[in-house]
């Protein structure tokens, strides 16, 4: 209950600060919601007799009524996506096509063997540009830079072992094309695990009957790892005290198991 | 104690949390004028007198409301068992509005059971 109690609250309090709510003000928010969720988990109750099913929903109703009249607020959906977004979308797209056009016009416009003194300098061109972007990179804080430092990475590396420079920037072209569609996918990825208090997290899990739990009469409780919920089943066989048991769906603030021996 | 929902035996949940709502701010301030109250006690009050909330949080938004209206006003109590509580208590004109609502109300609920009883007055 507590690790749960805890994510509400710090994703809770993320938004209304990104939404633009005083400190102060998302302070005593944060201490109210905690207070009630610590007293409702004092009774049994999980945090979503409190904050509902959609999380989102009550933090961005009680951020209206905190914020001034008719100011827009963004949405949990946007405070969530702005994190990764930076950085991202078309920006490093189009650095990659002007880098294209100029090799596009390398090639054509070049003499047709590179001098060993060119090759050379490509080496340094290509870790000074991993350098910068690296050091671009940490500054902004963002993930555009990172892609290109890798292509860079990959580049120097072939302009060590003396390869043409043409080569050299198509797999500087390459290599930041892979880093950045990689880079897109993980975040694709972090982008749908928004902290939500989600019932589904609890299915499958084992816990341990402390109250006989009988459907007909009502009564029932379990402990899962640290918590104690209500508990019921859909059998009519009670399932007494000790017994192992493993959760199948939760219905509201209940838990619903079925025997797990 | 324990936290069921009660439910009008012929209403489906959803349509009784919804009349609710439409009177939520006017009972947490009677329960307000009553005594000075922090969230979860409210809730816990309205239970105990048949209204029971499917989201507890969703007194927030209002009680938010009511004390930028000027209708209740917060103050902080030290707790014993941690961090202070915010506790909430009626103003002048929170007792007046209260007063007003409450006839609304009584006119209202008036109207709808002479509705329901087909024009029956009541």
């Amino acid at each position: 209950m507590p690790e749960e109690v805890a994510d509400v609250i710090t994703s809770c309090e993320r938004y209304w600060r990104e939404a633009g709510l005083p400190r102060s003000t998302v302070a005593e928010m944060s201490a109210e919601l905690d207070a009630h969720l610590r007293d409702a988990a004092s009774e049994g109750k999980a945090p979503e007799s409190v904050v509902g099913a959609d999380l989102a929903g009550f933090a961005e109703e009680w951020a209206r009524s905190q914020a001034d009249e008719g100011r827009v607020l963004p949405t949990w959906e946007d405070v969530w996506a702005r994190g990764r977004r930076e950085g991202l979308g078309i920006g490093p797209w189009l650095v990659i096509a002007a880098i294209a056009a100029v090799i596009v016009l390398a090639i054509v416009v070049a003499p047709k063997e590179d001098s060993m003194d060119d090759v050379e300098l490509f080496r340094w061109i290509w870790i000074g540009a991993v350098v910068f972007l690296g050091v671009a990179e940490m500054v902004t804080a963002g993930f555009f830079m990172l892609p290109f430092a890798v292509g860079a990475a990959a580049a120097a590396t072939r302009a060590w072992f003396d390869v043409a420079i043409w080569a050299q920037f198509i797999v500087f072209i390459v290599v930041s094309i892979a880093a950045l569609i990689g880079l897109q996918k993980f975040v694709r990825h972090e982008d749908e695990e928004q902290p939500m208090v989600g019932a589904n997290r609890y299915v499958d899990k084992r816990a341990t009957v402390l109250e006989e739990i009988d459907r007909v009469s009502g009564r029932g409780r379990v402990r899962m790892d640290t918590e104690d919920w209500r508990a019921t089943t859909d059998g009519d066989e009670p399932i007494p005290v000790g017994a192992e048991v493993r959760v199948i769906e939760v219905r509201g603030t209940r838990l619903v198991v079925e025997d797990g021996r | 104690m324990c936290y069921t929902a009660r439910q009008g035996s012929q209403m489906p949940v959803e349509h009784s949390s919804q009349l609710l709502k439409g009177v939520l701010d006017m009972c947490l301030l009677a329960v307000i004028a009553e005594e000075p109250s922090y969230g979860y006690e409210m809730v816990r009050k309205l239970r105990e007198r048949g209204l029971a909330l499917v989201s507890e949080g969703s007194i927030y938004p209002l009680l938010s409301r009511l004390q930028k209206q000027g209708l209740v006003e917060g103050f902080h109590v030290a707790s014993s068992e941690g961090p202070q509580r915010k506790y909430y208590r009626i103003a002048a004109a929170g007792h007046q509005r209260l007063r007003h609502w409450a006839d609304e109300w009584e006119a209202l609920s008036m109207g709808v059971t002479s509705v329901l009883n087909g024009g029956a007055h009541a």
